[in-house]
């Protein structure tokens, strides 16, 4: 390496100030005349020899751009997004086993859940269609092919369904559906019913198929029970791990303009006053070697503690909850049974009035048809359905109380998100909130099977549901025995982003020297990426 | 250019690369504040071809 000292280009500048100071522009001797003449002959002089300079400084110039534009390809990282992406998928696959693995419902697990919940008073008309046409193809990938008779659960639903299995066609099942409207303002609901029924109807099959499947899915891809949540956490640290020290993404944060480096180069204010907040003693810089070795190996545990801190609070309503309804569970134990009870009681009724509604059209022995008791049977039908809707909210309501009654007193926060997996329409009424309104209710509960198999979660599997402390105080004295300066009032629920923003910079700092470059590395690249526009143009090389 | 010169530049140190890119930079600058305007006399009036 040369210094930069004892470099031509340098010498050159400074003989080009002696040279160019040194001109004499002006004569004392001669008229006014011979002056000007001196004066202008001495400045064609001076020019020519600046202009011959400029010309060579422009070469300089261009050799030490070219030069710089070689050394940003070569420091700059290499992209392994692609690299990535199987990994991904890996983990992405993996958490869908742990779903096929788990204790919830095989209507949930098939996504018939989905399916049916989507369909709500405000569902267009197409969209209605579209879910029925899911819906079918769903149970056409378990060997199930429904028919008409599949969708007997109301007169309406059987004359909607008779003709969307001839012809589901938009043009004509608006004709279909405007025509059975007038006699069943409530064929939206009859018919998200009537599909909530056929998924009892075939339960067993169902059961079966999810079983198979699974077996099927876990011998393909070498996995058993007891290893695929260990298999999905390992990988995910591994992939994130990975992710949060790639030089190139941590690289393109700065060139993008969304971290200035300028912030995170040693003894910067930002950096400082960011790694200030956290000492014991205030400076950063007044601890001795160890006590730096201490604080920066806390510190990655706060990040990864209060990551988990910050989601747990975006779910602590659903905790609360689930506590309230805890106390309660043996109660609804029995609530919940007999609804089930009263249900079958009831949909035996509805079914009763379907066979009148035949009778009156004249079907089965000694049967006369009569429009009289065609209407009534009708009108009973769609009072029956309406009754049975509620009876299903009301045991929708119950079930997670229900659900919870297998937990013990000894349950940890973990354990009983884990139970609330159990009831699809606990889930759908929790993530109906404004709070989860920006993402699909299928995102929304991917969402917290990510936060619960999250292999950095650490309290959540560790403090008891009933313990009458809060976690924010834990988590605050757990930080301060390892000597940091965490205090409950910097986590609070309203503070943690103020305080994650500093906990990220001083993350993002350690992970870019943990990784293959370094804030230095980082710099120079900026600093060169100004000097060479956007890319590095090969053709100037 | 000979090869001296692009030899210095390429064992150059990234630093120090870009400490020269920019004093290069100021140094064009000055050449260019030194450029004298020829075209106007001493005293300010436009050279004829008198």
């Amino acid at each position: 390496m040369s210094s930069l000292d004892s470099c031509t280009i340098l010498k050159s500048m400074e003989i080009d100030h002696n040279h160019i100071d040194s001109f004499v522009m002006e004569t004392e001797e001669g008229t006014k005349r011979t002056k000007e003449k001196f004066y202008h002959e001495a400045a064609e002089n001076r020019n020519s020899y600046v202009n011959k300079q400029q010309d060579l400084f422009d070469q300089y110039l261009g050799s030490v751009r070219n030069e710089i534009t070689r050394r940003y390809s070569k420091l700059m990282p290499v992209d392994k997004t692609s690299e990535y992406e199987g990994e991904l998928e890996e983990v992405g696959k993996l958490l869908f086993f742990i779903k096929l693995n788990s204790d919830i419902s095989d209507t949930f697990k098939t996504d018939l859940d989905f399916i049916i919940s989507s369909i709500k008073e405000e569902t267009s008309l197409e969209e209605l269609n579209s879910c029925i046409q899911r819906f079918l193809d769903a149970f056409k990938e378990m060997g199930l092919s429904l028919t008409l008779d599949d969708f007997k659960y109301t007169m309406f639903t059987e004359k909607y369904m008779s003709s969307f299995l001839e012809n589901s066609d938009s043009n004509h099942m608006h004709d279909v559906f405007d025509k059975i409207f007038f006699m069943c303002p409530d064929i939206k609901l009859q018919l998200k019913m009537n599909l909530m029924f056929i998924t009892q109807k075939y339960a067993k099959e169902l059961a079966e198929y999810v079983s198979t499947r699974k077996l099927k899915l876990f011998q393909e891809n070498g996995i058993t029970e007891n290893d695929l949540v260990s298999r999905y956490t390992s990988l995910r640290f591994d992939i994130g791990n990975k992710i949060a020290m790639d030089e190139y993404y941590n690289t393109q944060l700065f060139l993008s303009g969304k971290k200035k480096i300028a912030d995170f180069l040693e003894n910067a204010p930002a950096r400082v006053k960011n790694y200030d907040m956290f000492a014991i003693t205030g400076i950063y810089a007044s601890l001795d070697e160890e006590e730096k070795s201490s604080y920066n190996s806390a510190m990655m545990g706060l990040y990864v503690t209060l990551n988990e801190l910050k989601k747990y609070y975006h779910y602590e309503f659903m905790i609360k909850d689930l506590v309230e309804k805890y106390k309660g569970k043996d109660s609804a134990k029995t609530s919940y049974l007999n609804k089930k009870k009263e249900i079958e009681k009831e949909e035996k009724n509805r079914q009763g009035i379907y066979k009148e509604y035949l009778k009156a059209n004249g079907i089965g022995f000694l049967a006369k048809k009569s429009d009289d008791k065609i209407n009534q049977s009708m009108l009973k039908m769609n009072e029956q359905v309406r009754k049975l809707d509620s009876l299903y909210q009301e045991l929708q309501d119950l079930e997670i109380s229900y659900q919870l009654s297998s937990i013990s007193e000894s349950a940890s926060i973990y354990d009983l998100f884990i139970a609330s997996l159990k009831s699809f329409s606990y889930l759908e009424k929790s993530f109906s909130s404004d709070d989860f309104s920006e993402k699909t209710l299928e995102e929304n509960i991917n969402d917290l099977f990510r936060f619960l198999y999250n292999p950095n979660n650490a309290f959540l599997r560790e403090i008891n549901i009933f313990a009458d402390y809060n976690v924010t105080d834990i988590l605050a004295d757990k930080y301060k025995l390892l000597k940091l300066n965490v205090t409950s009032d910097m986590i609070s629920a309203e503070t943690i982003d103020s305080t994650m923003e500093s906990v990220s910079f001083i993350n993002l700092i350690q992970n870019i020297e943990r990784s293959n470059t370094s804030i230095h590395r980082i710099d120079v690249i900026c600093k060169m990426h100004e000097i060479i526009g956007e890319a590095p143009d090969d053709s100037v090389i | 250019m000979d090869d001296k010169v692009l030899n210095e530049i390429q064992n150059l140190g990234d630093d120090d690369l870009l400490v020269l890119y920019h004093k290069i930079m100021e140094h064009l600058d000055y050449l260019r504040s030194c450029l004298i305007d020829t075209s106007v006399d001493v005293e300010g009036g436009e050279i004829t071809n008198e």
